[in-house]
């Protein structure tokens, strides 16, 4: 089940991969008589095809020799690649397009564009032995035009390695856009098999007068086959050994010739190479306040660096945002290429047609010797007001049956006095008294309700009995009424019953008491009846109350 | 200024009328196109008691069409620290802004008190005392009867009240705003004719930070981070509470340093 999910999860990422393209490679541009090399056409994001024929070209031989394939997945995205493979032979001198028939793709016929090739005639003393050569590849040379130098080496040995000295190019500065390149490919001439290696480095140069390339050296190491094994009688077949050998170019002599003055404009961009210029707008149509975004292509064969795009021009009715620049460059098939893009915002200020006027660039042909001024198609844009691009859109008859008009606005002005100001300060005081009481009011409010709790906390409990232990030894000191004493009695018996003194009848204190401290109290009971109606002997009473009394507070209360 | 302000009311038998009929005088002038008088009115209203986002409004109304673009945003800024909800004054603010030669990013965005764009300093100052308080009264209540819970009202209050009490403790520590009044002002490295060297120059309604003052000179830094120093009287205070600007010198002079 998993194995199943996997291949529709693979299935799934590989079909967007679906938007094919056919091109045609060559493994060189520059052929001499007799000579063949690898013809390629590659068809990119390709399930399947039909190798392509060649139309038959009096002059060239092209053999088919079989198809490569290949599956690459870059970040979940599937590219599968068809290559098919011919032999290119040379038979006569001149100059060719080669096109091949048109590609069948999933139902849709895809067509590379041509390439062109140069056949010379036969090298009469071509030799056998390996063959080393630089070139620039003009014999014009400009001040500011870039110049591509090649260095080709030609060998029927095996190459394992190999190291270029370049030499010191006085009056040139490298491109800072482009990277040397390394090519190599097999060539077949008269039967012999031959490896071609090219080292193509772009050059801008810099300097006008008489120049000349010293030689570089080439550093090669190759394999030199040894029957090593089979003399030590390993038997395990044939081991490589390797020689270095050295190859020296011949040096070259050239003139750079400085840019003339007639014809040079103030305006002239200091760009030297065959270029083309060409602007588009992403839109024709947007509302007022939206951006269109125009793109402006140059591209040629001369350096773009440091290059700056005039501007749209003033009075145009448009503000314009330049983004960062997209320059690249690439030495191809031994040729200087430079593209840049730069994509500018343009954000109309006023409704209506606005034409944004064609960009003139002063460049220098080297091809021509002379100037020319590039020149873009102008740009046409119309602008609508927000509301009646919405309005665009609507039901046309339920337009018709709207006949509102947006308020048209014939001036500008500021807003109307407030004339019922109020007249209360806004401003805002941290020590206003009105703030401090909304705040301190509660707040010290809550400080009396805490500080209640603390000082009610800290208070002693009032004690019933050690009060009254105060009163009995306050009362022994002096002469106490019947009515103090029958107080201080009924008080103590009430705390030793757990009972409220007021009422305290006689039965409840026979009941509550016990042993000789009952039969004392209820004496005292009935002393203190006959005390209070004036009958009875006081003498002893007060002393035998305030014992009971403090005997009945010894007593826990039940 | 306020007293002389307040001395040429008296003398013209102004001083006599309370704030309503000053305040009706002042209307009356702005309406007859005496906008002079009627600026004079409104400062003298503002200072004698009443800064008020409405006032401040109408000053800058009537300095906007007395010619003094600078001063009036300036009292616009005022109103609108004062009065932040009101649209008209964002509205008349918004257009002097196009009309000042400095392009000056001004909008900084909600920050992390994003009330203060809606709230007033001393709304959020009130709401945070009322907040404040209002818990209290219920701790209060919660001491006392201790069979009422408390807890989860007193958490809904506080909490926001807190967070306003940090929001206005926020707005008053800000370095306040200002406002160029002069037509051009050199900005120094350093505080004084002689010292330093001339950074860049302002025009007049360009709104700046303030920063620390050394004599004469005052320090203001641009929302693009740059820092210079300028004469104290070339830039007026975003801050209700100060004296308001005199008019002289007229909008027009320079304030050039150098």
């Amino acid at each position: 089940m998993i194995g199943l999910w996997r291949v529709v999860v693979l299935w799934l990422v590989a079909l967007p991969a679906l938007a094919a393209e056919v091109t045609v490679q060559l493994d060189s541009r520059d052929m001499r008589v007799g000579q063949t090399i690898g013809l390629r056409v590659v068809v990119v994001d390709a399930q399947k095809a039909q190798p392509p024929n060649f139309a038959a070209v009096d002059g060239l031989q092209v053999v088919y020799q079989g198809t490569q394939q290949s599956t690459v997945m870059v970040n979940f995205r599937t590219t599968r690649t068809l290559t098919f493979n011919y032999a290119l032979t040379a038979l006569a001198e001149g100059q060719y397009d080669l096109q091949p028939a048109a590609v069948s793709v999933e139902g849709q016929r895809l067509q590379a564009p041509p390439v062109g090739l140069r056949v010379r005639a036969r090298d009469s003393g071509a030799a056998t032995a390996d063959t080393i050569f630089g070139t620039l590849g003009v014999d014009d040379i400009w001040v500011g035009q870039v110049v591509v130098h090649r260095v080709e080496f030609r060998t029927r040995k095996r190459l394992l390695d190999l190291r270029w000295q370049a030499p010191v190019f006085e009056g040139f500065v490298p491109d800072p856009l482009a990277q040397p390149v390394q090519r190599e490919y097999p060539v077949v001439e008269d039967g012999l098999s031959w490896t071609v290696l090219e080292l193509d480095t772009p050059l801008q140069a810099s300097l006008a007068g008489a120049r000349e390339v010293p030689a570089g050296v080439l550093r090669t190491q190759f394999a030199v086959t040894a029957e090593t094994a089979r003399r030590r009688g390993l038997g395990l077949g044939r081991f490589a050994e390797a020689r270095t050998e050295a190859h020296a170019t011949e040096p070259l002599d050239l003139w750079v010739r400085e840019v003339p003055t007639k014809g040079r404009t103030q305006d002239w961009s200091g760009l030297v190479g065959h270029f083309e210029l060409e602007a588009t707008l992403d839109r024709a149509t947007l509302k007022l306040g939206e951006s269109a975004t125009m793109t402006v292509v140059l591209h040629g064969s001369g350096s773009l660096a440091g290059l700056a795009l005039p501007g749209v021009g003033d009075d145009v009715g448009v503000r314009v945002y330049d983004d960062e620049p997209e320059v690249q460059a690439e030495v191809r098939s031994g040729e200087y290429h430079a593209v840049g893009t730069w994509r500018r915002a343009v954000v109309p200020e006023q409704l209506g047609p606005l034409t944004l006027p064609a960009l003139t660039l002063q460049v220098f042909d080297p091809t021509v010797g002379d100037f020319a001024t590039l020149r873009t198609e102008p740009l046409e844009l119309q602008v609508l007001p927000g509301e009646a691009a919405e309005l665009s859109i609507q039901d046309p008859q339920e337009a018709a049956l709207d006949r509102r008009r947006e308020v048209a606005a014939v001036g500008e002005d500021i807003l109307p006095i407030h004339p019922r100001a109020r007249l209360r300060s806004q401003v805002f005081d941290p020590r206003s008294p009105g703030l401090l009481a909304v705040v301190g009011l509660p707040l010290l409010g809550l400080l009396g309700v805490l500080a209640r709790e603390h000082l009610q906390a800290r208070r002693p409990r009032h004690d019933p009995r050690a009060a009254l232990r105060r009163s009995l030894a306050d009362a022994s000191g002096q002469q106490l009424g019947v009515a103090e004493l029958e107080g201080l009695f009924r008080e103590a018996l009430g705390l030793a019953l757990g009972q409220p003194p007021a009422g305290l009848e006689r039965s409840a204190a026979a009941a509550g008491l016990s042993g000789d401290l009952r039969a004392r109290v209820l004496d005292l009971y009935t002393d203190l009846d006959r005390a209070r109606y004036g009958g009875g002997d006081r003498a002893g009473l007060q002393a035998r109350v305030l014992q009971a009394a403090s005997e009945l507070l010894d007593r826990r209360a039940p | 200024m306020s007293g002389l302000l307040l001395g040429i009311l008296l003398a013209s038998g102004v001083g006599q009328a309370g704030p309503q009929d000053l305040q009706d005088q002042a209307n009356q002038a702005y309406v007859d196109g005496d906008f002079t008088q009627a600026a004079q009115l409104w400062s003298s209203l503002i200072e004698a008691g009443h800064p008020t986002g409405d006032l401040y409004y109408n000053l800058g109304n009537a300095l906007f069409r007395d010619g003094q673009q600078a001063r009036a945003m300036l009292a616009w800024r005022r109103a609108q620290d004062l009065s932040p909800r009101d649209g008209d004054i964002t509205a008349n603010l918004d257009r002097a802004r196009r009309q000042v030669q400095d392009r000056l990013d001004v909008d900084r965005g909600p920050g992390l008190f994003f009330w203060q764009a809606t709230l007033s300093t001393a709304e959020q100052g009130w709401l945070a005392a009322w907040g404040c308080g209002l818990v209290a009264l219920l701790a209060i209540v919660g001491r006392v009867r201790r069979d009422v819970a408390v807890g989860l009202p007193a958490a809904l209050v506080g909490g926001p009240a807190l967070l306003l009490v940090a929001s206005t403790a926020s707005a008053l520590s800000a370095p306040p705003g200002g406002v160029v009044l002069a037509e051009t002002v050199e900005v120094r490295s350093a505080g004084g004719e002689r010292s330093g060297v001339v950074l860049f120059a302002l025009h007049a309604g360009a709104e700046v930070t303030l920063g620390d003052s050394l004599g004469s000179w005052r320090l203001v830094a641009l929302p693009d981070g740059r820092k210079g120093w300028v004469p104290q009287g070339a830039v007026g205070v975003v801050d209700a509470a100060s004296p308001i600007p005199p008019p002289a010198p007229r909008e027009g002079r320079s304030a050039e340093t150098g």
